[in-house]
């Protein structure tokens, strides 16, 4: 909202510069978040009197006028048609320069000197209007600045409010606050109203249908209307607070709307057919045209004001498009009403806008202010538009809304903000907030229908602390509670992977994880993905079910810059919505590597790196934990068909390894080779032995033998070790394959590996001859199931 | 004439002075000058040896073996520094003996953790050292968690502060991490103190300041008598231990649903120290979280006596700490994760 200190200072009197008033109005919770200065560029503007208006010889539009300006009287060449003798008009003379950028100076129209330039609003900055030269109030006075005439010197306050406060969305509302909080008094709005002896309930009924929808809603009529332009003032007023002048009908109702908080509407009475007004609930799929001409449809939530027949308006949201005043109006019907707040929300929502009328009975009209805000607008009416007020307001407020009260233990306050304040310090506080206070058994306080967000003691517990200020609050620097602080079990494994994979050399990513539909179904056409109702757009419409997709996408941003290595991670949430059931989500662990196996060196040749480092990563990652897996090969789109395995621990399957297919390296713009693992470490926390038993030192040594054999090219290597440790029993501690050969020492279609066996028994050492039969046997197995030969 | 003893301590000098010798020669011709000067025909050595005649008969077979023993060890000596001067001025030759301590070292690859993990990381460890529990919550939430439990009624403007991507009426992506106070109260009896973070989403349009998913820590804290100087005062303790102890705080008034009285803190500029630039718009403050008491209805809802009980809450964006304490302007750049930016960062 946009508040013009000119405007608060004509409401309140304080004694604070600009940016002290900001900032106690920040603190207060009224957050200042700029400050615009007006009315500065003028130099050199000055107010002057057309003396005589004489047409130019050679030239139809324009006009030579002589003006003064108190100390002199110039020649001016004028375009405009509104030009006349004896105005007062704004004077830009030689020298000035004006906001727009013109420069004034001495000149020369067809023949005919010009010493200065008439100006309109337009020219000058200070408002819209620019069919013509501006036209000022008589009494002002010639010579004078503009600037100081029009009291144009003004600071625009833009204040981001909370939704909490209605009342703030008022220029009253506001000047309340600086009054409580410089100890102040608002001034009373002067509303005297002359009303013709016609009676208003003559002209008009007002019947509720909905009450719960429309608990009040009061009219006025005023007879005799003309529709003309708003003065000077009005229109800087709407202007300072950013809306635009229409006419003075709308103007009027718009500036109450300002300075009170209460939304008005004026309708052209000669379109009521039935002379009444009827407040009732839209039918389902009924149409009505609002004044900015789009055809809506409507259902139950919407409340409509009508004739009795036709709608005339939306209530409490936009009025009619056939209903609006027009040039042409003489009577109008003006409505002052109160409007239940959620029925005014759910009516817009449905419809989808939000007007300056809803936003304000969505957050809270006063229903007390009612009659206060039509007589305020009257009385403008009767000034400024030369209407005749009829009498009586048309009233119809079945069960009027009464102000509630509230009880505040001062004890409570102190106990909640940590104070010391006196049942004294407190009542001034909230009196100033024009809270009423009565003392019994600790304070009541009668809380005023403007604001309806008080409801509870611990409402006035914070009006208390706005006040008083929270920079006034102490700060107590203690720590009280629970000693026990446990450790997060998952985070603390999350950390130990994301700290390991950091050591490794992998840099973190994070991701977004709303993606492209498009792209997780070619990921991961099996899994049903989550799916927004309401996208920002449709390539962020989904959340992903596997990280790879954004990781691929991190490869090919960075690859496009020229990082040929990439080593990322992210630990991250997948989400999955499985048929019938809520949607899931859980925690995920994806690893791309690409490029180099280690970075340049001068002594070393560059190789890039390959499935087994990839492997070898999550080797050492689950080894840490004790945890051993096996590789199944597996199909997957995201996975090349010969490089594809399924993780799996004691049987169970915790994720994928292998090498992107070319297929995806292509939908992602790759042209390196990458290799992708993506594992569920949800599963893996769940599969480690948290609280592992010492297991004691072997008091007996171990033999190492080692052993290179022949064997198919397409054995397994795991199958000879498991061969050996069974072949070996008890005694077989460890195998590690040293060697893997094929080549020209070795038969085609054959290869050779060499393994190095430990072998222990806990209970002796073992004897030369005792190994030496045990891995003997051994052997004989590996040759019988595998006719594998021994390597000479 | 020396007797007896002194010979042997002469035995002993010439021993030590010549290992000396020999040590500290670097040529192959020096080697040749020292054992010409012990052990040629006029050699120290050789003198020795020809003195031996001049003692008496007992003692000259123990003082003989002496003098052979360092005969012999001298020759030795020399052979060996004259082998290591070969060995070095082979290698001198071949031109590799040199140290050039300037070549790189053999190092493998150096990953980090991403940005908001590292600040993440250490909003956990001061609020952890406080004496804060982690809790953790689903990204997915109900409207009940997110907003109705959390005082903020259906069909109320507060529903606006908080732009929600919905999957159905009752289900939607979170928007604030606050959903788990309230699954930690429905569990627990104070006094609890934990925090809570989390991946959020804001239904808002992406620019430099604004991304639709980010991160936020929330804390709360309840037991009974906590006090709105007890939020100051933790507060206070966290920006002083994240951003440093000359930095001052600022609590103003808010409004949140869930908390009343709210509070929004900001922090006087870190750039500017408070004097007033382009990154703090010239106010000198920093907005860096949101604040205050927690509200009586969120009490009432998990069944918490909300007269015996008071408690604070906070929640703050990772990333926009992150972007305080690094001066970074564009909140994208955290999901790019262009590793020209993410090399940069070390808590």
């Amino acid at each position: 909202m946009k508040a013009s200190l000119n405007w608060l200072k004509e409401l309140v009197d304080f004694d604070l510069s600009v940016d002290e008033l900001a900032s106690r109005l920040t603190d207060a919770g009224l957050e200042v978040e700029n400050i615009t200065t007006m009315g500065k560029d003028l130099d050199k503007v000055v107010v002057g009197e057309i003396k005589k208006v004489s047409p130019h010889p050679r030239a139809d539009k324009l006009s030579i006028c002589m003006v003064s300006t108190g100390a002199e009287d110039l020649q001016i060449v004028c375009g405009a048609s509104n030009v006349a003798e004896k105005i007062k008009v704004p004077i830009a003379l030689i020298g000035a320069l004006l906001p727009g950028g013109m420069n004034i100076a001495k000149s020369n129209l067809r023949g005919v000197e010009s010493f200065g330039m008439i100006c309109s609003e337009k020219e000058l900055e200070i408002g819209e209007f620019e069919d013509g030269i501006m036209i000022l109030e008589p009494k002002l006075r010639t010579g004078e600045p503009l600037t100081s005439a029009l009291n144009l010197e003004d600071f625009i306050l833009d204040i981001a409010l909370t939704p909490n406060r209605p009342d703030w969305l008022s220029m009253i509302g506001v000047a309340r606050e600086i009054a409580a909080l410089c100890g102040s008094r608002v001034k009373n709005i002067r509303v005297d109203l002359h009303e013709a002896e016609k009676p208003a309930s003559e002209m008009i009924r007002v019947e509720i249908d909905d009450q719960a929808g429309c608990p009040r809603y009061a009219a006025r009529i005023i007879e005799d209307i003309k529709i003309s332009e708003s003065p000077f003032w009005l229109k800087r007023k709407l202007y300072s607070a950013g809306m635009r002048p229409i006419n003075n009908v709308v103007d009027i109702t718009n500036l109450v709307m300002l300075e009170l908080g209460q939304p008005l509407h004026a309708f052209d009475y000669n379109l009521f057919q039935q002379k009444k007004v009827v407040v009732r609930r839209a039918k389902d799929k009924e149409k009505f045209i609002t004044l900015d001409q789009v055809e809506r449809t409507l259902n139950e939530e919407v409340l409509l004001i009508t004739d009795g027949k036709k709608p005339v308006a939306i209530g409490g949201i936009m009025g009619g498009l056939e209903s609006e005043v027009t040039p042409r109006t003489r009577t109008v019907l003006l409505e002052s009403a109160y409007f239940d707040p959620r029925v005014i929300r759910k009516g817009r929502m449905f419809l989808d806008i939000s007007t300056e009328s809803s936003q304000r009975f969505e957050r809270g009209a006063d229903p007390n202010g009612v009659v206060k805000a039509i007589d305020r607008a009257a009385q403008l009416f009767a000034e400024l538009t030369g209407g005749e007020v009829l009498k009586g307001v048309v009233d119809n407020y079945p069960s009027a809304i009464c102000p509630i009260n509230v009880k505040l233990r001062p004890q409570r306050v102190n106990r909640v903000l940590s104070t010391d304040l006196s049942s004294e310090q407190i009542k001034s506080m909230l009196v100033h907030l024009e809270l009423p206070v009565k003392e019994n058994q600790g304070l009541e306080v009668e809380i005023p229908t403007f604001r309806p967000d008080l409801t509870r003691e611990i409402d006035l517990i914070e009006e208390v602390v706005r006040i008083y200020g929270y920079s006034n609050i102490k700060t107590t620097m203690r720590a009280g509670g629970n000693l026990v602080t446990e450790i997060n079990a998952e985070d603390e494994f999350f950390r130990g992977i994301k700290q390991f994979l950091s050591g490794k050399g992998f840099f973190e990513v994070i991701t977004n994880n709303l993606v492209d539909p498009e792209i997780q179904r070619r990921l991961n056409p099996d899994i049903s993905p989550v799916t927004i109702r309401n996208p920002l757009s449709r390539d962020l419409s989904v959340l992903s079910t596997t990280l790879s997709g954004n990781l691929l996408s991190v490869v090919s941003y960075n690859k496009n810059r020229l990082e040929k290595n990439l080593r990322i991670f992210e630990l991250g949430k997948v989400f999955m919505s499985p048929e019938g059931s809520l949607p899931q989500e859980r925690y995920q662990l994806g690893i791309a590597l690409s490029g180099a196996r280690e970075p340049r060196h001068w002594e070393a040749k560059e190789v890039d790196a390959d499935f087994y480092d990839l492997k070898g990563i999550l080797e050492e990652l689950l080894g840490y934990h004790s945890l051993s897996f096996n590789l199944v090969p597996s199909r997957s789109v995201l996975l090349e068909p010969d490089n594809c395995f399924n993780l799996r621990v004691k049987d169970e399957r915790i994720g994928m390894l292998g090498g992107v297919s070319k297929g995806m390296l292509e939908l992602f713009e790759i042209k390196n080779q990458v290799f992708w693992a993506e594992l569920n470490v949800e599963k893996i926390m769940s599969l480690v032995q948290r609280m592992r038993t010492f297991v004691p030192l072997p008091k007996f040594p171990p033999v190492d033998r080692d052993v290179a054999l022949v064997v198919d090219e397409t054995l397994l290597s795991q199958e000879i070790i498991d061969e050996i440790k069974g072949a070996g029993r008890n005694f077989v501690e460890e195998v590690v394959l040293f060697d893997v050969y094929t080549g020209k020492q070795v038969e085609p279609g054959k290869k050779s590996l060499a393994y190095s066996i430990r072998y222990r028994s806990p209970e002796k050492t073992l004897t030369d001859e005792e190994v030496e039969e045990i891995h003997r046997k051994v052997i004989l197995k590996l040759e019988q199931s595998f006719g594998a030969t021994l390597r000479k | 004439m020396l007797n007896t003893n002194e010979f042997q301590n002469s035995i002993q000098k010439t021993k030590e002075e010549a290992f000396r010798e020999i040590d500290q020669e670097n040529r192959l011709e020096g080697l040749e000058q020292i054992r010409v000067k012990y052990l040629g025909r006029k050699g120290i050595i050789t003198s020795l040896l020809k003195n031996l005649k001049d003692f008496p008969e007992e003692d000259r077979p123990a003082l003989g073996q002496l003098s052979n023993q360092l005969k012999k060890q001298v020759e030795e000596v020399l052979l060996q520094r004259a082998e290591k001067l070969k060995e070095i001025q082979l290698t001198l030759k071949k031109g590799r003996w040199f140290l050039d301590y300037t070549l790189p070292g053999r190092k493998g690859w150096v990953g980090k953790l991403h940005p908001v993990t590292q600040v993440n990381e250490r909003i956990i460890q001061i609020f952890y050292g406080m004496g804060f529990e982690v809790a953790k919550g689903p990204d997915i939430e109900t409207d009940y968690y997110n907003f109705s439990s959390l005082n903020f009624p259906q069909d109320h403007p507060a529903r606006d502060m908080q732009d929600t991507f919905y999957i159905n009426d009752d289900i939607l992506l979170r928007t604030h991490t606050s959903p788990v106070q309230v699954r930690v109260f429905e569990k627990t009896e104070p006094p609890v103190r934990i925090i809570a973070p989390g991946r959020c989403y804001r239904n808002e349009a992406i620019n430099s300041r604004s991304y639709c998913t980010f991160h936020q820590v929330e804390g709360f804290y309840v037991d009974t008598d906590v006090t709105f100087a007890d939020l100051k005062g933790v507060l206070t303790a966290f920006v002083w231990e994240m951003f440093g102890k000359d930095v001052k705080l600022r609590f103003r008034a808010s409004f949140f649903p869930f908390t009343e009285p709210s509070a929004e803190v900001d922090i006087s500029c870190i750039l500017c120290s408070g004097k007033g630039c382009s990154v703090c718009k010239h106010t000198g403050w920093l907005e860096i979280l949101g604040a205050g008491m927690i509200d009586p209805a969120v009490f009432d809802a998990v069944g918490y006596d909300s007269e015996k009980f008071t408690g604070y809450a906070f929640g703050m964006g990772v990333e926009r700490i992150a972007m305080l304490k690094y001066g970074i302007n564009d909140i994208r750049l955290f999901y790019e994760n262009d590793l020209r930016f993410l090399r940069q960062f070390q808590l």
